[in-house]
């Protein structure tokens, strides 16, 4: 016995002494700084941040990125808020805690058509109208509560005529691809892992572009509002180095590539994650600061900002949560 | 790794349970099991929420795999925090009943009592944390504040008390064999209570209210707390690792010794019963053989006075009588009156038998001034101590030397250890598998049948007590019998 726990000391102390010489390798071997930088498993989330590593452009920065896989915009606000992560990315559901004031955007990432209501036909649900009496999915306070609010508004209906059930993301695509539920509110890539596992029964009945007139879908990059007032040189060659990123995810020739990157990173599939490179507007450099210059951008959360509702103060001016400075300082030209 | 811990140590707690069937099995395989299932509903959220580094994936789910499959669960929110809240409150719940119990403040008589009115708290921590019942007053920050708070409160309490009724115990067990059996215990409690109280601040409530606004803020994620960042984080899931291990190893050693006991007893009652039978019906046929032959030679002796040998062969008749009693008396041990006795009255009539036997043979007696009684059937209690004090003056003799046989007595809370130690060459590895079967000696005589030491343990566990050996530093073996105090400390 005695033997038998002086093995597992020796293996956990072995294990903490690999760990820890990983760790300290890191911090040795270069004089980068190192950033934690929260993701969500998409190519959305990814595309931009993977291209700027697997490229180089941080390093030519200064920058070391730690990437930090999360399942949702608020449990990255909730993790930058605690410290342990110091950049986060999110998608369009959590914008409205930097507009109450949690967060600070810094750069804008793309108006996304990757939110998605996705419907059983088997269960009888091929439209929105359907969804009346059937059990329906989403992730509150997310991007999936967002678009199931406007389908549901859209086909003269509440949250009182559906059967909800709060679930997380991974989840969703569980209970969809057992048929637990009729329907569920999600987001890329689950809509597209979804629509593949369970084959023709599935049905897209809403995208974000199905609401164009009522909202955008915008994600963005965010830092905590004392972090990016201590950190601002930092901040910028962060940016400047995703600009960098975006504009090489743009261009048609290196899309494979990215996608397979972004495969790697979330231990995916690169097919599923290549079916996404054009369900977005993805933003370059010079789109990003034409569009501050021109006032779109700014327009844009405004948009965004109306579309919440009661959930945030719509007098807030964008400026207070948009660090427009951070951006066009960033920029090469 | 975390969990494959838990899991060996549930499974040790189960087999432990079926082996001895009482309520500390019992209490100690709901702690296991509760604690268990709260970590199972912890790691599923930290899956399902993520942020963690490739250390942490690695103590709480071993390899990525895992963390997907558990990941892809399908759960709704309430559910999972619900669940998260039943570990989250039985856990503290049956730590405490197990610490009670194995300090001997909880038994049978008095479970329902302590254990109702110890689960007032658990109850109500389930109640109010039924989703839908939390909801309806998590509107008013101030009452969700204070049930936040009360709660981590009372279960810190539950958690201290536990610490605390095993540090009193270990303080008041002064006999080293008992005391090295309870660090064992409390080495059980003591992990089983940091690996739970290093995730029990993860407020279930967040799992269904994370989204809804403030509560975010409010009640955070524990596991994504500002002190588990960076070189802290290995520190803590260290010392979850370690803890795992900690209680594994002491539920591993703790059902090997109990299961060893139990193997010993089970194998010498199936070779007890299996030759009672025989031993009864020979001593039977030849004792009444003998009686027979007595009554002969009295009627020999009358016409033969002055015969010698005739008077030799009537003392061995005599001695074969005595002997044939004693074995049938050995195997037969079942009615034993135990009284109030002083423990010094046993050992002075075992003294007395060796200066009848062994020509006063020097027997020294370390033990302290007491007003303390043991329970006890003095004849069989001190036949049986004498049977160790004779093995000990023969296995003396046997390796040539004449040192006196050492009698420590020495009083605890509730037990009595009485430690005799010769100078013998030692127990060889072959008899010590079979000391305490009966039949079974390594004295070369037609006099010893092998059934001392298995009367000798019999009569002590009729006792209520115990018998182990050791061998003594310098040579010889050292037996210690535990016996329990009457009275005080002992209902």
């Amino acid at each position: 016995m005695k033997k038998a726990i002086a093995i597992l000391l020796v293996a956990v102390i072995a294990l903490t002494g690999i760990f820890a010489q990983g760790a300290e390798e890191k911090a040795t071997t270069s004089s980068l700084k190192t950033l934690n930088v929260a993701y969500m498993p998409n190519y959305a989330s990814l595309c931009s941040v993977m291209a700027a590593i697997e490229t180089g452009a941080f390093e030519e920065e200064g920058l070391k990125v730690n990437l930090v896989e999360f399942a949702d915009g608020p449990t990255i606000i909730a993790a930058m808020e605690s410290g342990s992560i110091d950049i986060g990315y999110i998608g369009h559901g959590a914008h409205k805690l930097c507009i109450n004031g949690r967060a600070s955007i810094f750069a804008f990432s793309h108006l996304g058509n990757g939110d998605a209501i996705v419907g059983l036909k088997s269960h009888g649900v091929e439209s929105l109208a359907d969804l009346r009496g059937k059990k329906v999915g989403y992730s509150s306070g997310t991007s999936s509560e967002n678009i199931l609010m406007l389908g549901l508004k859209k086909a003269g209906l509440t949250m009182n005529d559906i059967t909800a059930y709060e679930m997380d993301a991974s989840s969703l695509t569980s209970a969809m691809t057992s048929g637990s539920l009729d329907a569920c509110a999600t987001w890329s890539p689950s809509t597209e892992t979804m629509c593949s596992q369970i084959g023709s029964d599935a049905v897209v009945i809403a995208r974000n572009e199905t609401f164009s007139d009522e909202t955008v879908n915008i994600a963005s990059w965010i830092v905590m509002p004392k972090w990016a007032e201590a950190n601002h040189d930092t901040l910028v060659k962060f940016t400047r180095a995703l600009y960098k990123g975006e504009d090489f995810r743009a261009k048609e020739e290196n899309m494979r590539q990215v996608a397979e990157w972004v495969a790697k990173q979330v231990a995916g599939d690169v097919e599923i994650q290549y079916q996404t490179v054009h369900g977005a507007k993805w933003y370059t450099e010079a789109d990003t600061i034409n569009g501050i210059k021109d006032g779109s951008i700014k327009a844009l959360y405004e948009v965004q900002k109306l579309a919440f509702g009661d959930a945030v103060d719509p007098t807030t001016p964008v400026e207070n949560y948009v660090l427009f400075d951070i951006m066009l300082e960033a920029a090469h030209n | 790794m975390l969990p494959v811990l838990l899991l060996i140590t549930l499974f040790m707690s189960f087999a432990l349970l079926l082996l001895r069937r009482d309520l500390r099995s019992a209490l100690l395989f709901l702690a296991v099991g509760s604690i268990t299932f709260f970590l199972y509903t912890i790691s599923v959220y930290i899956a399902k929420k993520g942020g963690i580094t490739d250390f942490t994936t690695f103590v709480l789910y071993g390899n990525n795999r895992v963390r997907q499959k558990l990941m892809y669960q399908v759960f709704t929110m309430n559910r999972l925090g619900f669940m998260m809240a039943i570990g989250r409150y039985l856990s503290p719940y049956f730590l405490l009943l197990s610490s009670l119990n194995m300090a001997g403040k909880l038994n049978k008589s008095n479970l329902i009592k302590k254990g109702l009115l110890l689960f007032i708290l658990p109850l109500m921590g389930i109640l109010i944390y039924i989703p839908q019942f939390f909801e309806t007053f998590s509107s008013n920050p101030t009452a969700m504040g204070i049930v936040v708070t009360v709660t981590k409160i009372w279960i810190i309490l539950y958690l201290a008390m536990s610490i605390l009724m095993m540090i009193i115990e270990l303080w008041g067990t002064k006999l080293s064999f008992f005391r090295l059996r309870f660090i064992m215990k409390f080495m059980i409690i003591l992990s089983l209570v940091m690996i739970y109280g290093l995730f029990f601040p993860q407020d279930p409530a967040q799992v269904y209210l994370f989204y809804r606004n403030d509560y975010m803020w409010m009640l955070g994620l524990w596991y994504l707390h500002r002190g588990f960042s960076s070189g802290f984080n290995y520190v803590v899931m260290i010392g979850a690792l370690l803890s795992g291990i900690l209680s594994m190893a002491s539920l591993i050693r703790y059902f090997s010794i109990t299961f060893g006991e139990e193997v010993a007893e089970v194998k010498i009652r199936r070779e007890v019963s299996s030759t009672a039978r025989g031993v009864s019906m020979f001593v039977h046929g030849t004792k009444n053989d003998l009686l027979a032959t007595r009554i002969l030679l009295d009627k020999v002796k009358k016409n033969y006075p002055e015969d010698g040998d005739i008077e030799r062969l009537s003392q061995i008749n005599a001695s074969l009588v005595t002997r044939l009693e004693k074995l049938n008396k050995s195997l037969k041990v079942n009615s034993i009156r135990l009284r109030p006795a002083s423990m010094m009255d046993v050992i002075e009539e075992c003294k007395k038998r060796v200066r009848e036997n062994f020509c006063n043979y020097q027997i020294n007696v370390d033990t302290e001034e007491t007003t303390k009684l043991i329970l006890a059937d003095t004849t069989f209690l001190s036949e049986a101590l004498y049977n160790i004090i004779q093995n000990g003056i023969e296995a003396t003799l046997d390796n040539k030397r004449h040192d006196p046989i050492e009698i420590q007595v020495k009083y605890g809370r509730m037990w009595v250890e009485i430690i005799f130690s010769d100078r013998g060459k030692g127990i060889d590895r072959k008899l010590k598998k079979h000391l305490w079967e009966p039949f079974h000696s390594s004295k070369n005589s037609s006099t010893n049948w092998g059934i001392g030491m298995y009367f000798t343990r019999l009569v002590i566990k009729r006792h209520l007590g115990s018998i182990s050996f050791t061998p003594r530093r310098d040579g010889g073996t050292s037996f210690i019998v535990m016996l329990p105090l009457a009275g005080e400390g002992r209902k």
